[in-house]
Order: C-alpha cells, then structure tokens, then sequence
C-alpha cells in the first residue's frame, strides 16, 4: 500500500498531463494538477525551514566542526525571517477601500493601493454571484472592466491600475495612443489619485479627482470609497530592511561565489587540455582556435586576409573558422547529446509513469 | 547580407508559414495536409465572378491565403534558404484555395511560378539578383481579387484549444484611426447579456484574439472605428458564435505518432526482455566506477556527498538522479559507508529520504539509515553551492557524485570535488555544462546515459528493454535525419523544388519539426 499509493499518484498525474497535450477540452484538468503541486511547495517550505533549524542547530548544540558557520546560517535565516514575514521597516501603502453588499447576500471588497511610488494596484474580490454572468465593474462612472463570475459565482482579480502620469499634460487622445490596450475607463482612473497625496505626483495648481470622492459600482451594486490607513506596503519595496538585506549581503556573497568560476575555468582547462593522446591534441588545437576566434584581439592575427565572402581565401580568417566550427561539428555533436536526451527522457518518463521503475520509492530485491 | 541578418529574415518568413499554419482551418490540417504534402501542385479551377463569400471555413481560408501571400512580398530575397521555403508558402496558400474553392486562375498562379522560377535560376547561377519586383507583380492581383470575395468581419472558434478563444478577422474602417473591440453576449438571462470591451487596436489591425471568453456561451462581437476626435466612425458586427473545446489536437498529430513510436519501441523490448531474450548493453565506466567510488569511501572511512541538481522534484532529471541515488544508497548500505544528500528543494528532500531509507531496508541494514544526513540548505543557487563546497573542503568526502540539472554551479562544485582529492562522478542532461563535468570529473554520465543508469545499475532485464526500445527511437531518429538531409539537399539544389520531394520537405519543416 505505501508504495501501490504514490505509484497510482504518479501514473494518473503523469498520464493526464500527456494526455491533455492532445486533448485541450482537458486542458483545465493540467491546471488543477499543477495546483496541487504548488499546495505541496508551501508544505515543502516548512518541511525545509525545519530541516535547516534541526541541521545547524543539532551542529551548534554538539560544537561540531564549522559551528561558527552554522550559527551564522540559523541567525542570518532568523532575521531573515522575521524582517520578511514582520514587513519591517515597509512603509505604509496608501489605500481607498469600498464595500459591496447585494440583496441576496452578494459581498465584495474592492481595494486600491498606491505603494508610494505611483504603483497602483486593485484587489477585487465579490462571492455570492449569479454563476456564469458577466458583471461590470465602474468607477468613477467609467466601465473599468468586466468580469465573469465564472462557475462558484466568485470574482477575484488582481489588476494593475494605470499610473498617475502629469494627468493635466496628457489629454485623453494621447494616453489612449501611449495605452492602446486600456479602455477610457482605465485611462480615466489614471487622472485619480489615492489620498494622502504624494505631493511630486501632482502638478502645482492640479485638481485632479481623488479617489475618496468618486463612485464605484460592480454589476447593481453600489459603493463610496473609503480611506484605509492601516496598511504596509510590499514586503520586498526597494531600498527597506528586506530588499536591502537581498541587495546587500546576499548578493554580494552570491556573485563573489560566481566570480570564482574564472578561476575555475583556467584550472579545468588546464587539465583538459594537456597533450597527452591524439584526441587531446585535437581538442587543443580546437579550442585554441575558438578561444582566438572569439577574442576581440584574437582576430587580428588573421586581419591581413580578405574579409570579402566571395574570396575562398576569407574563410581562413579566425572568426569564420570558428564560426564554420561552432555552426557544424559543434552544432552537430550537441543536437546529437540532445536528441539521446529527449529519447531518454521518453524511455524514463514511460517507466516512471508504468511503475516499471520503481526504484525512487524503494524496490524489493 | 550581412550574417548577423539571416536568423532574422529566416525568422520573417518562417513567422508567416508559422502563423498560416496555427490558423489554418480544420479541413486543411492533419490527414488531409499530409496528403497535400505529398501530392504535386495541382491545377485550379477557375471560378468566374467575385461573390463575397459567406461560408466562414471558405473566408478564413482565403485571408489565411492572403496574409501568406502577402507576407511573401514582406521577404527579403538575398537570403537564398528562404526560397525553398518560398515554394512551400506559395503551395500553402494554394492549398488554402483549393479547399477554399476559390476563383483564382492557372494564368494568375503561373505568373507567380514563373517568378519564382526566376528567382530560382538567379541561386542556380550564384547570383545574388533580388527580383522581388516581379513577384510582387504577380502577387498583386491575386491579393486584391481575393480581398473582394471577403466579408468585412468573421469571428471562428480558435482551432484545437479548450473552448476559450475565438478569432476575429476584419477589413479596415474607412477614416478609423483606432478600433475597439467589444464583445456581446448572447445568452438568454439578461444578466449575462453585458458587453464588455476587449481593448482597443490600432487601426490596421486585422486580426484579434479574444482569449478571455466562456465555453459554449454565445456570443457576437462589434468592432468599432473611430476618428482622430473620438468619433464612432463605422462598425463592424458578427455572426452569433458559440466557442467549443475540442477534444484532439490534430495539428500533434505527427508528434503523437511519434510519440507512439518511441514509446511503443520501449514497451516492446521490455516485454521482449521479460520474455528472457538476452540483450547486450555496452559497459558505462561512469556507472562500473560507483561500486569503486563506494569501496574507496569504506576504506578511507570518509563520507560521500551526493548531489541531486538544483531542480525542483517536478524536473525528469532529478526524478532520474533519485533513481540513481536509490541505487548508490543501497551500495553504501552494504558497503556500510555514509551519503550526505544537500538539497535545494525541501520536496527533493523528503523524496531522497524516502528513496533512502528504502535502499536501507533493501540492503537489510534499516538501522544504519540516518535522515539527518539528508537535509535541506537553500533554496538560492549560491547559497546552496557555498554550503557544499564547504563541506566538502572541511569533510573530505572519498567520494561525490552530482546527477541531475546544473547550471553555472557545475564547475564550482566539480573543481572543489577535484581538489579535495575526491573520486567525481558527474551525469547531467545539460549539454552546456557537460563540458565542465568532463573537465573536472572522474566520469562523467552524458545527457541519455543518466537516464540510462538507473536500469544499468539494477541489471534487471525488464529494465535493459527499454535502453533497446532507446536504441529503436535512434534508430528511427537517424533514418529521419538523414533521409531529410538528402531530400532537403535535392531541393535547395533546385532541380525539385516544386515536385512531391519540395513538398515533403515542407511537410516535414511545417508540420512536423515546428508542431514537435
């Protein structure tokens, strides 16, 4: 049974996906799996956070080897933590907020937020809907867009709004050119800001129409917006503990690891390409020629003949080589290496899936 | 022309084929486009007159046919590969034409051979003479006879989808500057009878897709044209349709086929190999090392580190890499060695603990399994490689193996691997950091070989089938290839690009590779 379980697992989710390769009427059903492997994701997230905390922890408890670096893993994981999930130090997020309530029980929120930089987002979310319908939503009087209450009779969206742009130096014609894809309603929303105004966003004398003032409807429902003042912004704003904790240590760290690659690269050269046998002379003599061919010096040394393409002799030029090199027998040699994988790939995948291999969930010998 | 150029001219015309082939109604796909493909390029029958058509099939063909032929005369010319493909889009739109039963003339096609025959002979001489001239001249007056059999809108359900897109094909708005499309419902509740607006489009569009639209819903939809002003201009309206899902994608047909193949290859020999036939598989030193590399770490009482790529669980080469891991574990088990498994997804994790502790209990050693060796350590690709090479300069370990997907981190690990005196046993499926693990490793398994690993290690012969069913798909791929290299040669050369050969090679460029 423990193993009979994930087998089935395995086959049912595996065969659909390739099934629904040729039939899109399932298409739907490809998206559902993959929903669940992203539920599993979240799972794998706190399996992991344990894993390290039990890990470096068990290292640091012992005084093993290399527990000074473990306790700075389990402190830089911590602080990263509690800076990410806390918000700290993300500013506030200005927001508008308008409630909606239907006869027949219909609710819904419709939220605008401006992260203080002009980004404007909606967050709109009504249940208790006619299923299957099409409902509009307007602000301010202007159809913003429409939506379908789908199958549970639920809308929830998330949409970029159009940015407070100099609203009183753009003239609807030209946004409409600049925003082709946006209908007047959304370019309408673009001359609304979201109080408390930023004041570099608004032209000195500017009346343009603040959110709090403007109506907001979804289908027959009807709402104000409203001021919402207890808000933080996004957890990685640019420039805020998180984000300067990612910007400042980590990727210094991780381009410091990456940099080592040119070292290493000299080294493994080196020992690739010793002389020792024909092949490796003939692997020499190539990759003297490509690493010539392509560098920006390199080519000189073959400058003095013809570059014109009609005389034979151009072809001997170190940048045609290589690239008569890298075109054929490199080109050649790779789609050979990635046709063995694509058919490997098959072959794995069948066994995989028919539970002829079974040796990723243990095997009776 | 420049070389840098050609990619991109190539890309032109290919786009055009590209998009003639995704639009391509039903009746001119699958079964029925192979037989095109094969058959030479038939004669048409003219019709008189210029009726506008009212069949939707018939319309979508002779647009498709036109925007073929139009993007014919967008093609830059000095690129000569371009002219094999050249015939193949004039035998495209004939094809659409022909199911289209349209009124175009033997006399008008043959003035476009006969252009393109010019432009033949110029690559047969070696001359790089640019005659697109005459080909738009010839072009022309197909375009515009075509353009006045078409309706001023048709809105069709996108072909081999899941019933959520439908297609729109307009002319222009006399004095339009832009074009808003709305779409209408038709349902009979009123609720569901709300426009809504899709967005609004510049004003020689011709095409839009509206991919946001419900199931066996009816609708209709307007396009509207407006002036410079904002004022409604004229407007366009369609039929009622009502979008479809469909339940087979004939244009993968080849691809399945294939698919069906290489599959069925491997079911066979698995069977055939259960049925005891002895079949012979060629050694793999990276795979005959493993038992070594484990012996050494015994001796020296060192540890092994394994490591199982930096993909999730979801990508088929980890799946092979934990195979593989099984394998090892069990080694180690009867070897009574130890394996550190660094992940760097949590569900890659719980997978090689499992895969683990199973080989213990295989081995008959379930209490020597330790799930604290197998652990997690980040999920960034930096992060992840400091750890390992960490570990691997303070523990020494006798042995590494890294099988799955690597990326930049290939060389990082196997350099460290190689200077900490390690045995190294690399198997990844990508090609790009394959030269790296050779570089720095012992062995290492190569792109097919890490896939094959798993049923060499096991030795069991249901296992060895599917290498053979492998084999067979090689087989099949080599046959392929080289037959289509000695046909394509015949057509570039010239001498048959409009015969049945010059339309197999389009088959197999335009059906098969770009759907596959």
């Amino acid at each position: 049974m423990k193993r009979t379980v994930p087998l089935l697992i395995t086959g049912f989710a595996g065969l659909t996906i390739i099934v629904v390769e040729f039939v899109p009427a399932l298409r739907e059903v490809k998206g559902n799996i993959e929903a669940y492997y992203q539920i599993l994701l979240v799972f794998g997230a706190i399996l992991g956070a344990a894993s390290i905390l039990r890990l470096h922890g068990s290292r640091m408890l012992k005084q093993q080897a290399g527990w000074g670096y473990s306790a700075v893993a389990v402190v830089g994981f911590i602080a990263t933590l509690v800076v990410g999930l806390g918000k700290i130090g993300i500013p506030p997020a200005y927001g508008v907020y308008a409630r909606f309530d239907g006869p027949d029980g219909q609710r819904g929120l419709a939220l605008v937020t401006d992260n203080g930089r002009g980004i404007r987002t909606l967050d709109l979310e009504v249940q208790g809907l006619e299923p299957n319908t099409d409902f509009d939503l307007t602000i301010g009087g202007e159809l913003f867009k429409t939506y379908n209450s789908g199958e549970f009779g639920v809308v929830a969206a998330i949409e970029r709004m159009p940015r407070l742009d100099k609203p009183d130096s753009v003239s609807a014609a030209q946004a409409e050119e600049q925003r082709p894809s946006m209908n007047a309603g959304q370019i309408a929303l673009g001359e609304i800001y979201i109080p408390p105004a930023i004041p570099e966003q608004l032209n000195e004398g500017q009346t343009a129409p603040q959110f709090a003032t403007v109506p907001v409807a979804f289908g027959s429902m009807t709402g104000d917006f409203q001021r919402l003042w207890r808000m933080t912004g996004k957890y990685d704003t640019p420039g805020r503990p998180l984000a300067w904790l990612y910007d400042y240590i980590y990727q210094p760290l991780a381009q410091t690891m990456f940099a080592m690659l040119a070292y290493y690269v000299a080294s493994a050269a080196f020992r690739a390409f010793r002389a020792r046998n024909l092949e490796s002379v003939l692997l020499l003599f190539t990759a003297f020629i490509i690493l010539l061919g392509r560098t920006p010096n390199g080519v000189l040394i073959t400058d003095f003949l013809p570059s014109d393409p009609s005389n034979p002799l151009s072809f001997f030029r170190l940048e045609n080589i290589t690239t008569w090199v890298m075109t054929y027998f490199n080109t050649a040699g790779m789609r050979a290496i990635t046709i063995g994988i694509a058919l490997g790939i098959a072959a794995t995948s069948l066994k995989v899936l028919l539970g002829i291999d079974r040796s990723y969930i243990g095997q009776e010998r | 022309m420049s070389p840098a150029d050609a990619p991109r001219i190539a890309c032109a015309s290919c786009h055009a084929a590209e998009r003639s082939r995704r639009r391509a109604p039903r009746a001119a796909r699958g079964s029925a486009t192979l037989l095109f493909a094969l058959l030479p390029l038939s004669s048409l029958t003219p019709i008189a007159g210029a009726e506008v058509i009212t069949d939707t099939e018939q319309a979508i063909a002779v647009w498709e046919s036109i925007e073929v032929l139009t993007a014919l005369e967008e093609v830059k010319f000095e690129a000569f590969p371009q002219i094999g493909g050249l015939v193949g889009d004039v035998a495209t739109a004939r094809e659409l034409l022909e199911v289209a039963k349209m009124p175009i003339s033997d006399t008008q096609f043959a003035d476009i051979d006969a252009a393109i025959d010019e432009l033949l002979k110029s690559r047969t001489n070696g001359e790089l003479l640019p005659r697109k001239d005459v080909l738009v001249q010839a072009l022309k007056p197909v375009i515009e006879q075509l353009g006045e059999t078409l309706p001023d809108i048709i809105a069709y359900d996108n072909p081999f989808d899941d019933g959520f897109a439908v297609e729109l094909r307009f002319k222009d708005i006399p004095g339009a500057v832009t074009k808003q499309v709305r779409r209408v419902p038709q349902d009979d509740d009123p609720l569901r009878s709300r426009p809504a607006v899709l967005g609004t489009i510049d004003a020689a569009a011709k095409i839009f897709v509206d991919a946001s639209t419900y199931k066996d819903r009816p609708v209709k939809y307007e396009v509207r044209g407006f002036d410079a002003d904002g004022n409604e201009v004229g407007m366009y309206v369609t039929d009622t349709i009502t979008p479809e899902a469909n339940w087979f994608a004939a244009d993968r047909l080849p691809f399945l086929i294939f698919l069906l193949v290489i599959c069925g290859s491997v079911v066979g020999y698995i069977e055939l190999a259960r049925s005891g036939r002895e079949l012979k598989i060629r050694k793999i030193a990276g795979l005959e090392a493993v038992e070594d590399a484990v012996g050494r770490a015994t001796e020296m009482g060192r540890p092994m580190i394994y490591v199982p790529g930096i993909l999730e669980i979801n990508d088929i080469q980890t799946v092979a890499s934990l195979i593989i891991l099984g394998n090892v574990s069990r080694t180690a088990a009867e070897h009574d060695a130890r394996v550190e498994v660094p992940c760097r997804d949590p569900l890659v994790m719980a997978a090689a603990r499992e895969t683990i502790q199973t080989s213990f209990v295989d081995a008959g050693r379930p209490e020597a399994y330790d799930e604290r060796l197998i652990y997690f350590v980040s999920g960034e690709q930096f992060a992840y490689v400091a750890n390992i090479t960490g570990t691997m300069v303070r523990e020494r370990p006798a042995a590494c193996f890294y099988m799955g997907a690597f990326f930049a981190e290939s060389l990082i690990l196997a350099e460290t691997g190689n200077m900490t005196g390690s045995i190294q046993i690399a198997g990844t499926a990508q090609p790009a950091q394959l030269p790296f693990f050779v570089a720095a490793c012992d062995y290492t398994l190569m792109g097919e070989e890490l896939f094959a690993a798993s049923a060499y290690l096991s030795g069991e012969p249901h296992q060895l089938g599917s290498l053979k069913g492998q084999d067979a798909g090689k087989l099949l791929t080599m046959i392929l290839v080289v037959v289509s290299s000695i046909a394509i040669t015949f057509v570039l050369l010239g001498s048959m690009q409009k015969s049945w050969l010059g339309s197999f090679v389009h088959f197999l460029r335009e059906e098969v590779l770009r759907v596959s």
